[in-house]
């Protein structure tokens, strides 16, 4: 490459064109938003690490886009949405395809020395990771990825277990391997070769700070090495067939260039925007930074946030900002006090515009924008007034997203709550939390800061109990030290071990009671934690694979205890089936809306429903009913899994060879579904054919059934289920036979609240003779207590009690409100106190109204027209008769 | 382009209305448009033309008289600041505050011509020195009124034919002949593939590569290779189809005024070369973005849409064949960014002016994403004549090498008379100011050099001076010293061009050629600044920095903080806080500095930014070192 090009100056309004500007031919591309098709269509781009030193890989044009928690972003059709691969993307590949490389000699070592414990290996993560999951959602290119993060969760720990010496002739063999081993599991350990500040994978990228500039070339007609006269960003950059990159790792002249500029970047960075009281991570408060000789930067790392400018210049070895640049003071007028909630310190602003993207496009709210031009460009909130003023509902997101604390979090959440059982409560930090717990390392120390309040580490003795089956507990608790039992009543039905992670979530997640009691055995600990915080580890890319890796053992466990497929099978054989298939099975994660499977579609897979609701629709030829829905834990399409074999073929309605789906399956809310898939299943019977003929016995059975079952759908639930009746458990019902529209219901409630706001509207849907009126359902899965970045929604604490609750601290951001499909809560009228601009407000059945009875609107009724009853209780109401189905704890179709 | 949701035009329309854009009328203006209420400050903020507070911060209204002062390269040469403090000492003696007068440096206000040049509520009054300026600001306070203001019309022409305008001398009817022309050869947009070139056949792509045109806005590229892209790119099917014809008629860069004399004077002539351009590529519609400060340009060019429209060679239904192409001017809301074709677009698109992260490239993905021909007014205006003469006759328009320069040129005798014809062909308009005699817009045969450009046609330096130095392309391009040392040339340039001996070459002497500059590894623009004889070069490239930071858009990182660091070592070395030894010190990460803005800026103006001070270290070392000097170890 030849950089000559670059000499000439060029006058910037009629800039020269970039070098992918056009393709090969000579002809200017059309850039167009990335398809589909794209997936398959692979270009080849080039690495150079130095002079001699290249690495090519194959990436697929496009890779899915995913939300803010890594997880795939999905179309009306269940399709993941594309997006155009970028150099950063490309050079992720480029990693694991090294590592890939470097992991197969490896093994061919091991090999060559007759090692048996390498043989091993290779059978062991072969099985484990490099089955690719779910092709469907990931270009093949992404399962290398896969398997590689799978080596880095678990390889190092193998270390030890590999040094140990088994065989082997060649007796230097046990030091070398040592150190191939030790090489091996540093190379798992480098960080991107690239380094960002402005990009997260989840936001559009803006290329605004230029740090991961890279060097780009491409071979021209001519078959000369053309470079870019410009280094290009690569979080923004597409990726071209034939690019060649040099990125600042490389050891040649243009990385060496890349190099430098991104340090003397860094440098004009720091000396603006990296103050002495700048915070900083917790986590990398090993070093102190030097700005200028002599001079260290700020208390030595014991402050706070994770100051990614500062990991930056510790990552490339910039101490200080040099002799030639000037640095800009922090002025106390560039800090927004006025919030109560956030501080906006514009010193520490790097313009990234990362929050402006949370802002606007993670979250809807739109406050943040850029203000001013040139050196006095800035965030600003609204128009560019003090946060306080502007219409922020403080949800945080930008503070989460701010890499240099520019906006950090003033008074933590309130610790007013909860806290089920009488175990002692440890006070932890969240900078504790970071170092002491795994599942946490990689979270926004902001956020955790912010949420202090919402965790406790609770220390338990032998025989203590940790919640009661029954509760409504609005927590989770992430399992640290011990065993633990899960009883049924008296009855005991299963432990858990620490490495279980995770207990009671479903609890926390579904809001439904606590299926089952928890109860220590021996001396253990946990942490509890609060459902924001559930979310956030949920989002979190480390947290969420070792997540998903429990949550798949639990599918499968519970599909198997309770699937009438699997009735015949013995306790021994359940726990090898589910242990065969746990890496083989994939979780979906399914939004509000989409199809799973569809009616008339080969079945080829079984779903276990993990999270959410599933609507089951039949498709007749002029219309489709509704007829039945699916709560969690409940499975649909077993048969499938066994339509291959002749036995059950021959017993299929239809008896054309394909088990055809007989309903369309689709998610009624956020639905996270366990996917079995035949062919998987199929090898499970081939490796234990014992269990093939207590599988068969059983599918002809249900098969029978299935017959008998069709007729009884024709039950007219189209409404019930899409006016989210089904979901009420305490509805406001009014006989409109009896009612004489005399509002005393609606007086009653407004006079029992001290706040004086009401909380219902006689309006609503009929059914029959009744009026649905608009107020809390409390729903069996409330929507409202998604996503409160506060945790001030919950349903009450109080054993047995129903109602939605909602906290003092609510900060009023309305996306309760907002996410409430029936239109139940409201939001108070601002009272102009502060930078809390309103509260949320919903039925909480008169629980804080003391002394009152029950709900006072049906007390007050005199005509006793007002009744609260569950969805179940007021289809018999209106129907005379219960629906068969949909009333079932634990549904279960054959679909 | 719907002005009624646009935000740009509203905010235009609350600014007039008001004087500032109150706060209460932005909100209601977001609740009208159903847009988030950052948006319209986003915009309003990045363009300096919006005022989003009254006089003094908070009062109500705008000042009584609000006086914007030019301070860049020719104002700044010809004493803005004088006028500035004159002023300031004006109102402090009168006692006026700041409800009454308001005083401010603004960029560039494109009258280099007549410096220092000022606006008063957004009238030039142009070439006053501080006592003239004075005595106009009482006038304007005594009569409660303005006086008379320079108009650009009024300006004396030192060049009564240009050859860019094949109409001179006769009636408007005569007008559009090219258009007639065309369309009459191609009545529909059909046309012809040459399946060996894969290429349209269209006579005028084909006289536009014969003619050789270069793109005028500065970097030139050819115009054909642009058109032809266009024409070739994609836009869409069916409703979805569109393309667009962009006019640049931003000129914001400091010493550039020729699109201004162009607009007022043959408005017709651009108008008709952008009309040619949307019925080649079968656009959908044209706009003419020019800067706001160009009053008399947007009146000028709108009256030349309105009498087209009339004679029907524009708008609907052209000359009766089923070919349409409205025109329009778009009123940019200003500054040097909107120069930066991206950007522009950007700003036509309601957002901040901010440059696009490229690929990909405009004449695919343009204006709302459609493929979009945006050139240099200068550009469109010498299609007219290109397609009415042939590609040929502009081509041959070069200087003449037979008639030998009226001084001596140390070109190499190895340049044959061929090559050189080969090198320079076709006109140009050049836009000079500073220490010449008469500075203005002068249409000259490309390969003059400055030799002749200065004494043949500016009438020499001013008051006689000695020239000593010329910033060839505005500030981007830096400055030249009179003589180059060779060392400091690239060697085959060198070879090619110099005496063997000759250990310097006379700046006045290069031809102005675009690629002939560029192969000396010097830039070339569309204005020019020639500084006489006791110029203070340091002060002159703090001015272009500080240029450059104030219009740099801060969207990202090397150009906001580069410009700023740039302008604070000079200034602190003018001021005398940087000592030769701490400078010696500095100089290899002052080095990476320009490396690192030139690689990693986003759009040109961060990659030339520095050019000011790097060429004042390459060819004034000894007048920064004078400083330095003083300034000790």
């Amino acid at each position: 490459m030849s950089t000559d090009s670059a000499k000439t100056p060029l006058p910037f309004d009629d800039e020269e064109e970039t070098l992918f500007a056009r393709d090969v031919s000579g002809r200017l591309i059309r850039v167009r938003d990335a398809e589909r098709r794209d997936y398959d269509q692979l270009v080849s781009v080039t690495f150079h690490l130095g002079a001699n030193d290249s690495l090519s890989v194959k990436v697929p044009k496009a890779v899915p886009t995913t939300d803010s928690q890594g997880v795939p972003l999905r179309d009306k059709d269940g399709s993941t949405v594309p997006r155009a691969t970028t150099i950063y993307d490309a050079s992720g590949q480029f990693i694991s395809d090294r590592l890939m490389n470097e992991y197969k000699s490896l093994i061919e070592l091991f090999k060559v020395n007759q090692d048996g414990r390498g043989q091993n290996l290779v059978l062991k993560y072969r099985e484990k990771y490099e089955k690719p999951k779910d092709r469907d959602l990931l270009p093949e290119q992404m399962v290398t990825r896969e398997f590689i993060d799978g080596l880095r969760r678990d390889f190092r720990s193998e270390i030890p277990w590999l040094a140990m010496n088994v065989g082997g002739t060649d007796p230097e063999w046990p030091q070398k391997k040592v150190a191939l081993l030790e090489r091996f599991a540093d190379m798992l350990d480098e960080p991107h070769p690239i380094p960002v500040l402005c990009h997260q994978d989840h936001m559009n990228p803006v290329a605004v700070c230029r740090v991961c500039a890279v060097a780009v070339a491409r071979v021209d007609r001519t078959g000369k090495m053309k470079a870019a006269r410009k280094l290009v960003p690569a979080c923004q950059h597409r990726v071209e067939q034939g690019m060649h990159v040099h990125f600042p790792v490389s050891e040649t002249r243009e990385g060496k260039d890349c190099l430098s500029s991104i340090r003397m970047l860094l440098m004009m960075l720091m000396a603006r925007n990296l103050h002495d009281d700048a915070p900083h991570d917790p986590l990398r408060s090993t070093r102190t930074l030097v700005m200028k000789p002599g001079q260290p930067i700020g208390p030595p790392m014991t402050g706070v946030y994770r100051n990614e400018l500062a990991a930056l210049a510790r990552r490339f070895g910039v101490g200080n900002i040099g002799s030639l640049l000037t640095k800009t003071p922090s002025r106390p007028e560039r800090r927004d006090n006025s919030s109560q909630v956030i501080l906006v310190d514009h010193n520490n602003c790097i313009l990234c515009n990362r929050c402006v993207r949370a802002c606007n496009e993670v979250k809807p709210f739109k406050i943040i924008g850029r203000t001013g031009k040139g050196t006095r460009a800035a965030i600003g909130f609204d128009l560019n007034q003090p946060m306080a003023d502007s219409n922020c509902v403080s949800c945080g997101e930008c503070m989460v997203s701010c890499p240099t604390g520019a906006l950090t979090f003033k008074t933590p959440v309130a610790r007013e709550f909860w806290l089920e059982g009488a175990a002692p409560e440890v006070n932890v930090s969240a900078g504790e939390l970071m170092r002491t717990n795994p599942l946490f390392r990689d979270m926004s120390y902001s956020y955790l800061k912010w949420n202090e309040g919402s965790w406790s580490r609770r220390v338990l003795k032998d025989g203590e109990i940790l919640c009661q089956q029954g509760d409504y507990g609005a927590t989770a608790f992430i399992l640290e030290k011990g065993k633990f039992e899960l009883l049924v009543g008296d009855k005991i039905v299963g432990t858990r071990p620490a490495e279980d992670l995770i207990l009671g979530e479903m609890a926390c997640i579904n809001n439904q009671p606590r299926s089952a009691t928890i109860r220590a055995r021996g001396p253990s600990q946990v942490l509890e934690i609060r459902r924001n915080i559930l979310y956030n580890l949920q989002r979190n890319r480390i947290a969420r694979e070792l997540l998903d890796q429990v949550y798949r053992r639990r599918a499968l466990e519970s599909l198997f205890r309770k699937g009438k497929l699997f009735q015949g099978l013995t306790e021994e054989q359940n726990r090898f089936c589910s242990e065969f298939l746990r890496d083989r099975v994939d979780m979906l994660h399914v939004s509000e809306g989409e199809t799973i499977c569809r009616q008339g579609e080969e079945g080829d897979a079984c779903y276990v429903v993990r999270v959410g609701h599933v609507k089951v629709i039949r498709e007749h030829e002029q219309h489709s009913v509704v007829v039945d829905y699916l709560r969690p834990g409940a499975y649909f399409g077993e048969i499938s899994l066994l339509s291959d074999l002749p036995e059950v073929r021959k017993r299929l309605p239809k008896g054309v060879g394909v088990y055809q789906r007989t309903a369309t399956c689709v998610a009624l809310d956020n639905v996270e579904v366990c996917r079995i898939r035949r062919k998987d299943f199929l090898d499970l019977i081939t490796k234990k054919p014992e269990i093939r003929q207590p599988l068969i016995d059983h599918a002809v059975g249900i098969l029978s059934t299935d017959i008998v079952r069709m007729r009884a759908y024709d039950v007219p639930l189209k409404d019930f289920v899409d006016q989210g009746i089904y979901q009420g458990q305490k509805l406001l019902v009014l006989d409109l036979e009896s009612c004489t529209r005399c509002d005393e219901c609606t007086k009653a409630c407004v006079h029992s609240h001290e706040d004086g706001h009401n909380r219902l509207t006689r309006e609503g849907l009929r059914f029959g003779n009744f009026l649905v009126a608009t107020s809390c359902r409390s729903c069996h899965d409330p929507k409202c207590l998604v996503g409160c970045p506060v945790d001030a929604i919950h349903r009450s604490s109080e054993t047995g009690s129903l109602a939605i609750r909602i906290d003092n601290h609510c900060i009023g951001c309305g996306l309760c409100s907002h996410n409430c499909p029936f239109g139940n809560i409201k939001m108070s009228d601002p009272d102009g106190n502060g930078p809390i601009k309103a509260k949320a407000v919903t039925c909480d059945l008169c629980e804080s109204v003391s002394g009152a009875p029950g709900p006072m609107c049906v007390h007050a009724c005199p005509h006793d027209a007002a009744h609260r009853p569950s969805a179940d209780q007021f289809w018999q109401m209106v129907y005379g008769r219960g629906i068969e189905s949909a009333a079932q704890a634990e549904p279960t179709v054959e679909v | 382009m719907n002005l009624a949701s646009s935000i740009v035009h509203n905010l235009r329309v609350l600014q007039s209305r008001h004087g500032y854009l109150p706060r209460k009328e932005l909100v209601d203006l977001a609740d009208l448009l159903g847009t988030p209420l950052h948006r319209l400050q986003e915009v309003a903020s990045c363009f300096p033309h919006f005022r989003l507070e009254g006089a003094g911060g908070a009062p109500n209204t705008p000042p009584q008289l609000h006086v914007e002062i030019c301070k860049d390269m020719a104002c700044h040469l010809r004493g803005a600041d004088k006028n500035y403090d004159a002023l300031h000492a004006w109102a402090e003696a009168q006692g006026k505050t700041a409800k009454d007068i308001e005083v401010h440096y603004v960029s560039c206000l494109g009258r280099c011509d007549r410096a220092p040049a000022m606006r008063f509520n957004e009238h030039c009054y142009l070439g006053r020195g501080p006592e003239e300026t004075c005595e106009l600001v009482s006038e304007t306070f005594a009569k409660g009124h303005l006086p008379p203001c320079d108009w650009d019309a009024t300006l004396p022409r030192h060049q009564k034919s240009w050859k860019i305008d094949i109409y001179e001398g006769k009636t408007p009817d005569k007008r559009y002949r090219a258009v007639r022309e065309f369309l009459r050869a191609y009545p529909s947009a059909d046309y012809a593939m040459d399946e060996e070139k894969k290429q349209y056949q269209v006579s005028l792509i084909q006289d536009l590569e014969a003619a050789a045109l270069l793109g005028m806005g500065g970097a030139g590229a050819p115009a054909f290779k642009k058109w032809s892209d266009v024409l070739h790119a994609d836009g869409g099917e069916g409703d979805d189809y569109a393309k667009y014809i962009v006019c640049n008629a931003d000129e914001s860069e400091p010493a550039t005024f020729k699109d201004r004399e162009l607009l007022i004077r043959t408005p017709h002539i651009v108008l008709e070369g952008i009309i040619l351009a949307g019925l080649l590529v079968n656009a959908k519609r044209g706009y003419v973005y020019i800067r706001h400060e160009y009053e008399e340009a947007i009146d000028s060019m709108r009256r030349a849409i309105r009498e087209a429209e009339a004679m029907r060679v524009c708008g609907e239904r052209i000359l009766g064949y089923y070919r349409s192409f409205p025109v329009e001017v778009f009123v940019s809301p200003g500054g040097y960014i909107c120069g930066e074709q991206t950007a522009l677009l950007e700003a036509m698109e309601d957002r901040r002016a901010e440059p696009r992260n490229r690929p990909p490239e405009i004449p695919t993905n343009g204006l709302y994403n459609k493929p979009t021909l945006l050139s240099n007014v200068e550009t469109f205006a010498w299609v007219p004549a290109i397609f009415d003469r042939g590609g040929l006759w502009y081509r041959n328009q070069g200087r003449d090498p037979a008639t030998p320069a009226p001084s001596p040129v140390n070109l190499a005798a190895t340049v044959t008379l061929d090559s050189v014809r080969q090198r320079f062909g076709g006109f140009r308009l050049f836009s000079i100011s500073g220490d010449v005699a008469k500075p203005g817009v002068y249409e000259v045969p490309i390969g003059i050099t400055l030799r002749e450009l200065i004494w043949e046609y500016c009438g020499g330096m001013r008051h006689g001076r000695a020239f000593k130095a010329v910033a060839p392309s505005g500030p981007s391009g830096g400055f030249l010293p009179a003589r180059i040392p060779t060392k400091l040339l690239p060697d085959r340039f060198v070879k090619e061009n110099v005496l063997p001996g000759d250990d310097e070459v006379d700046v006045l002497d290069i031809p102005l050629d675009l690629n002939h500059y560029r192969s000396g590894g010097l830039m070339l623009g569309a204005g020019l600044v020639v500084y006489a004889d006791g110029t203070d070069m340091v002060d002159q490239a703090l001015n272009s920095l500080d240029f450059y930071r104030r219009e740099s858009c801060g969207k990202c990182v090397p150009c906001r903080l580069g410009s700023q660091q740039l302008v604070q070592l000079t200034a602190e070395i003018i001021e005398g806080n940087v000592g030769a030894g701490r400078f010696l010190h500095l100089e290899p990460e002052l080095q990476q500095l320009f490396r690192t803005m030139e690689m990693t800026a986003i759009c040109g103006l961060g990659a030339v930014a520095f050019q000011p001070l790097s060429t004042l270290l390459k060819y004034f070392r000894p007048e920064l070192e004078a400083y330095l000097k003083r300034n000790g170890g």
